[in-house]
């Protein structure tokens, strides 16, 4: 499955607890859900630029 | 301990995922599936995907609502109040979940489409420019329509996303029987075949994120 589609399942979609979610970047706490605030990793993002894979 | 939750299930059923190094914790009739982890956890391509196998995992196992990526908890008892407060709407959503399977379908333009951001260049050019993607976000939504009205589930279980990036025309995501994953695909493959405009591919099966909240 291509990672753009993951990355919209992960952290787009799924339970999201009263707690709100955290996600770090290079090793610092980042992000409250809550806020509707998404980052993801820079590696992630760059692989986004990659050709889009066909069948 | 710092946890990593992963999924979502009646707490009758926690004891059916079977799945080593998985914490349970659960609150009244439900139960969350954990990983301890060190830290907020950073979502490089390896901790998703590893995610998607969790989940897919935990969901073969019992009926499963999957957490999105990155819920952290302190601890158990600060989870299991999460939980509580949240018991009777996790249960109505693994009952409307039931036991059936997300399978996700994207529809990608065969050539090149105007997408992207409007020329700016005149405001000739950019009303045309709007314009074109007008129609090809109507033609996007006939071809999903049509789509979907062949694969025939109910509205309440397809969740549809019209030209969500560059070279997409659209992304469906199913809600399905496990036993129907072989004929969507054998219907995507078919559909493919008769439409020139656009390339189709069906993955999964998958946890249903799409229907999860």
């Amino acid at each position: 499955m291509p990672l753009v589609d993951i990355i919209d399942r992960l952290l787009g979609r799924g339970v999201v607890l009263a707690g709100g979610a955290v996600i770090s970047v290079a090793g610092v706490d980042l992000i409250e859900l809550r806020l509707s605030v998404v980052l993801a990793s820079v590696d992630a993002f760059d692989r986004l630029r990659e050709p889009a894979e066909t069948t | 301990m710092t946890l990593l939750v992963r999924s979502f299930v009646r707490a009758s059923d926690a004891d059916r995922v079977g799945i080593p190094g998985l914490v349970v914790v659960r609150a009244g009739g439900v139960a969350a599936i954990a990983t301890e982890t060190d830290a907020p956890p950073t979502a490089t391509e390896d901790a998703l995907r590893a995610h998607v196998a969790m989940t897919g995992a935990i969901h073969d196992a019992a009926p499963s609502l999957p957490a999105r990526f990155g819920s952290i908890f302190a601890g158990r008892d600060e989870l299991a109040q999460a939980l509580a407060s949240r018991e009777a709407a996790l249960l109505g959503a693994l009952d409307a979940v039931g036991d059936r399977i997300e399978m996700s379908v994207t529809l990608s333009w065969r050539t090149a489409r105007a997408g992207g951001t409007a020329d700016a260049s005149s405001g000739r050019a950019y009303m045309e420019a709007l314009g074109t993607r007008e129609r090809e976000r109507e033609r996007a939504e006939q071809i999903t329509a049509r789509l979907v009205g062949e694969l025939g589930y109910e509205r309440a279980f397809t969740r549809e996303s019209i030209c969500p990036r560059g070279g997409v025309a659209a992304t469906v995501a199913l809600l399905i029987p496990r036993d129907e994953v072989m004929r969507v695909r054998r219907h995507v493959a078919s559909f493919r075949d008769r439409t020139s405009e656009v390339m189709v591919a069906a993955y999964g099966p998958l946890a249903p994120y799409s229907f999860a909240s």
